[in-house]
């Protein structure tokens, strides 16, 4: 009796110490996995001219667009990943959730497809364009 | 006293040369403190690492 009350008692413990013991990689992991597979949906958004990249590193709808609420909701819950990782990632680098979305917000338009919709740091929204990128001068062809 | 207002004017004069002369000038010239712009260049090249060590599939995707 004594036994089995103490392995009760243990397995009891268990459960609730696992989910503490699960590490921060393992959230990273489920948010990237999530990220991916919303990603496909959030390409023909941008390529519809539906939503943009904002400055401040998130997805927003246009001022015309018409989303359903399955896409509205998509938005939501890839910002609110994109958050968490921008938190992580300020707490690690003693820097602000606000000033890790602009860095990654700057990635984004330097990736941006040709036609989709970015901000710019000025806060106006304008059509990604593709810029060829610089080759140094002592690379170049003489 | 006319008579010798011309050289006490030469007198002051060279007086006047005399002790610009003499006369030190110290200015300090304050270091341009550039730590802090240093430490957020740092930080930016450090977090900017760390997105895209996390996006950097998610972008090729």
């Amino acid at each position: 009796m004594k036994k089995f009350l103490a392995l009760s008692i243990a397995a009891f413990a268990l459960a609730f110490a696992v989910p503490q013991v699960l590490s921060a990689a393992d959230d990273a992991a489920t948010i990237k996995k999530h990220m991916a597979e919303r990603k496909p949906k959030i390409e023909t958004l941008k390529k519809a001219g539906s939503i943009g990249e904002n400055k401040d590193g998130y997805l927003e709808a246009m001022k015309d667009a018409k989303l359903e609420d399955a896409d509205k909701k998509l938005i939501e819950d890839e910002n609110k990943d994109r958050k968490a990782v921008y938190a992580a990632v300020a707490k690690k680098e003693g820097s602000t959730v606000e000033h890790v979305g602009e860095i990654r917000a700057r990635q984004i338009r330097s990736k941006a497809a040709i036609g989709d919709y970015i901000q710019n740091e000025e806060g106006k929204w304008v059509k990604a364009t593709a810029k060829p990128a610089a080759i140094p001068a002592d690379k170049q062809d003489k | 006293m006319k008579k010798y207002l011309p050289i006490l004017a030469a007198a002051a004069v060279l007086l006047g040369f005399g002790a610009s002369a003499c006369i030190k000038t110290e200015s300090e010239i304050k270091p341009i403190e550039i730590k802090p712009v240093h430490i957020t260049l740092d930080i930016n090249i450090r977090i900017e690492k760390a997105l895209d060590d996390f996006f950097a599939d998610l972008d090729e995707l």
